[in-house]
């Protein structure tokens, strides 16, 4: 992929940008005049990972899996229940007010709603400049490097006085990038970051992210639901269900073998937009809904749900850990390749 | 083919608003034939709901208006000026509606059963037993589990798949000729979307009913339509078959539509995009609509673009390049 897009290749000999290792983001559910501890949302139950410098991998699943709460605990806009993150060399868990700060600058977030995380009442160069000026970047010239910015993006230097409501979707999409690589970072969150734009608007947004990481080097988190779009964007990716990643592979094999009996199912459930085969496509359709991540299943999570004949007691009762494969493509599942239509 | 079952001609929706005249649909016309699955399919803006609650006379006038010269027929009947009345007798009767987000949809302090019960009551004459027994019975059809006890629940009870079985049990009740389903899975995890694409499919072969579906996914409409209408900017910029529109795309807004998804089959391309954005409704662009944001426009585009037919039946592209 890496040759499509015109990126160096990833140097995975060399020690990981980011090293996730069994992040739990256990959420308490509280009952009663007293706030008593009833129950904890699992929403992140043992996720682990490495990321390499200018790699993209791409986190899919559905709505709760846990996708946008990992983003978050890994840059700690929520406080882990367990586990450990280590980004470049430096635990991010241990870290107090002062290293965190100068820690944001190099790890950043783009957030879905392009409405609902812009200050409306803040011109755009207003917003640019106060992320220079909270991190003492910039001097005197905060402004030239807000209209930097702007250009940047693929925005005007006119519209640094402008004001969020007079942006369309994408530019609005456009300037939360802006004001992400306004601290120049190595690492940036992408959460759902097109998925609220037209599919036309999407395209630009996309292409824009992979010029940036290009000629910035940049390493992205891609979270998404789209799983079209996460293989176009991503060199690896991982597949997410229940708080737990089941399935990682770079994007292509996964795509063409997936291991895990949810991931066929995902992938089969896409609607393609190929009218000419679809009588002969057959497709994995599940049964029920995602379980509840306050009480998630025994066992493998999935195994309520899982269409795979190879199915047994041992699913029942015991979770099982990822195993890899070849080219490090690995599944958490008892069963992985076993044949099913 | 058979005699149309809806027949939009010259539909004009415009917002009488204080910031201008908003065309939203500006001259719409299609046809849905019994038991066929057509599809509009367009970006945010384009037209495509307000088409759809224009049909069903449910938006607020004004600011909205319905302008005069256009008409939509329903089994032989002109809706357009039939007076409230008549139009509540036919709506979730002969014509049903399901709607993106059927939380919103539904009423949060009356039952599951309560609230299918209630077109049941009003629609079919049903005492509260016959139509309880009946709204279980729709339950069951739509694939909800130990309907008889789900019947009695809330709708915040149910997971938004459940809930939007519900909301076609409901649209179900009266048995429909049509059903239009504005964005019915856009709100949906792709696995659930799955499932209640099938059950759709399944339940109009079933109910011989005709589906009008309102999307902005194209891969959607690619497993689910017979035909296609493409809108933009209020107007309705390619018609065809569903396998004519992706494989022979005419309108260049069509073709750059195809092209900006990104294909699970074929990674790494580098996207193709549509520069700009779609125009704002109270000021569409002379002439051609798309001209500003379409890679061949040049000379001949200024003129307002008129449907040019193309060959195959109900085949046609709004633009005068479209036949090269």
């Amino acid at each position: 992929m890496s040759a499509a897009t015109g990126r160096s290749p990833i140097d995975r000999a060399a020690a990981p940008l980011l090293s996730v290792r069994d992040l739990k983001m256990h959420f308490p559910v509280r009952k009663g005049t007293f706030g008593r501890v009833t129950g904890h949302v699992k929403a992140v139950d043992g996720v682990s990972f490495d990321l390499w410098r200018g790699e993209t991998l791409g986190l899919v699943g559905e709505s709760g899996c846990g996708k946008s709460t990992t983003g978050r605990a890994i840059l700690r806009l929520l406080e882990p229940t367990s586990g450990s993150v280590r980004f470049d060399g430096q635990d991010v868990a241990a870290l107090d007010r002062e290293g965190l700060r100068a820690l944001r600058r190099r790890m950043q977030i783009v957030f879905q709603d392009p409405f609902g995380s812009l200050n409306p009442r803040m011109s755009v160069g207003a917003m640019l400049e106060e992320a220079l000026k909270v991190h003492g970047l910039g001097g005197p010239n905060r402004r030239d490097r807000a209209v930097e910015l702007l250009e940047r993006v693929g925005l005007r230097a006119e519209h640094v006085d402008r004001y969020p409501h007079e942006f369309s979707g994408g530019q609005r999409q456009r300037l939360g990038i802006a004001r992400a690589l306004s601290v120049e970072p190595d690492f940036l969150v992408l959460d759902e970051p097109v998925s609220a734009l037209d599919v036309s608007v999407q395209a630009q947004v996309v292409n824009l992210l992979e010029d940036l990481q290009r000629e910035l080097g940049l390493t992205y988190l891609f979270i998404a639901h789209d799983l079209a779009l996460v293989e176009h964007v991503s060199d690896r990716v991982a597949v997410m269900y229940l708080g737990r990643i089941v399935e990682v592979a770079d994007g292509g094999d996964l795509y063409r073998a997936p291991r895990h009996p949810y991931t066929k199912a995902l992938l089969s459930a896409v609607p393609r937009p190929d009218p000419a085969g679809r009588e002969q496509r057959k497709r994995i359709v599940l049964e029920g809904d995602v379980p509840s991540p306050s009480n998630p299943p025994s066992g493998c999570p999935f195994h309520p749900r899982c269409p795979s004949p190879a199915k047994d007691e041992r699913c029942r009762s015991v979770l099982p850990a990822m195993e890899g494969g070849e080219f490090g493509h690995s599944a958490a599942c008892h069963h992985p390749d076993f044949p099913f239509e | 083919m058979t005699e149309a079952l809806l027949s939009v001609r010259d539909l004009r929706t415009w917002f009488h608003t204080d910031q201008g005249v908003a065309k939203a649909v500006d001259g719409v016309s299609f046809d849905v034939h019994p038991g066929e699955t057509l599809g509009i399919v367009g970006e945010s803006g384009c037209g495509k709901t307000v088409t759809s609650l224009s049909i069903l006379q449910l938006l607020p006038q004004p600011p909205a208006k319905i302008e005069a010269g256009s008409s939509i027929r329903f089994a032989g009947d002109e809706l357009v000026g039939i007076g409230e009345k008549r139009m509540r007798a036919l709506r979730g009767n002969e014509i049903a509606m399901i709607f993106q987000e059927p939380m919103s949809s539904l009423n949060p302090v009356y039952t599951i059963g309560d609230q299918i019960g209630e077109a049941l009551r009003l629609h079919r004459r049903m005492d509260r037993k016959a139509a309880r027994a009946e709204a279980i019975r729709l339950l069951a059809e739509v694939g909800i589990p130990e309907p008889d006890r789900r019947v009695d629940e809330y709708p915040h009870q149910l997971s938004g798949g459940m809930r939007q079985r519900v909301m076609i049990a409901m649209s179900l009740s009266c048995e429909p000729k049509l059903l239009i389903a504005d964005e019915p899975t856009t709100a949906l995890d792709v696995t659930i979307q799955a499932q209640i694409l099938e059950l759709l499919a399944a339940l109009r072969v079933k109910h011989s009913m005709a589906v009008l579906l309102i999307t902005h996914d194209l891969g959607v409409v690619a497993e689910v339509c017979d035909r296609v209408v493409v809108m933009y900017a209020g107007q309705v910029v390619e018609t065809g078959t569903v396998f004519e529109i992706f494989s022979d795309p005419r309108h260049p807004y069509t073709r750059g539509l195809l092209d900006s998804l990104p294909s699970v089959d074929d990674p790494g391309q580098r996207l193709v995009s549509i520069p700009g954005t779609v125009p704002n409704p109270t000021g569409w662009p002379a002439g051609c609509r798309f001209r500003d944001r379409c890679a061949r426009a040049g000379e001949g585009c200024e003129a307002p673009q008129e449907l040019v037919a193309l060959a195959g039946e109900g085949r046609a592209a709004r633009c005068w390049r479209a036949e090269s």
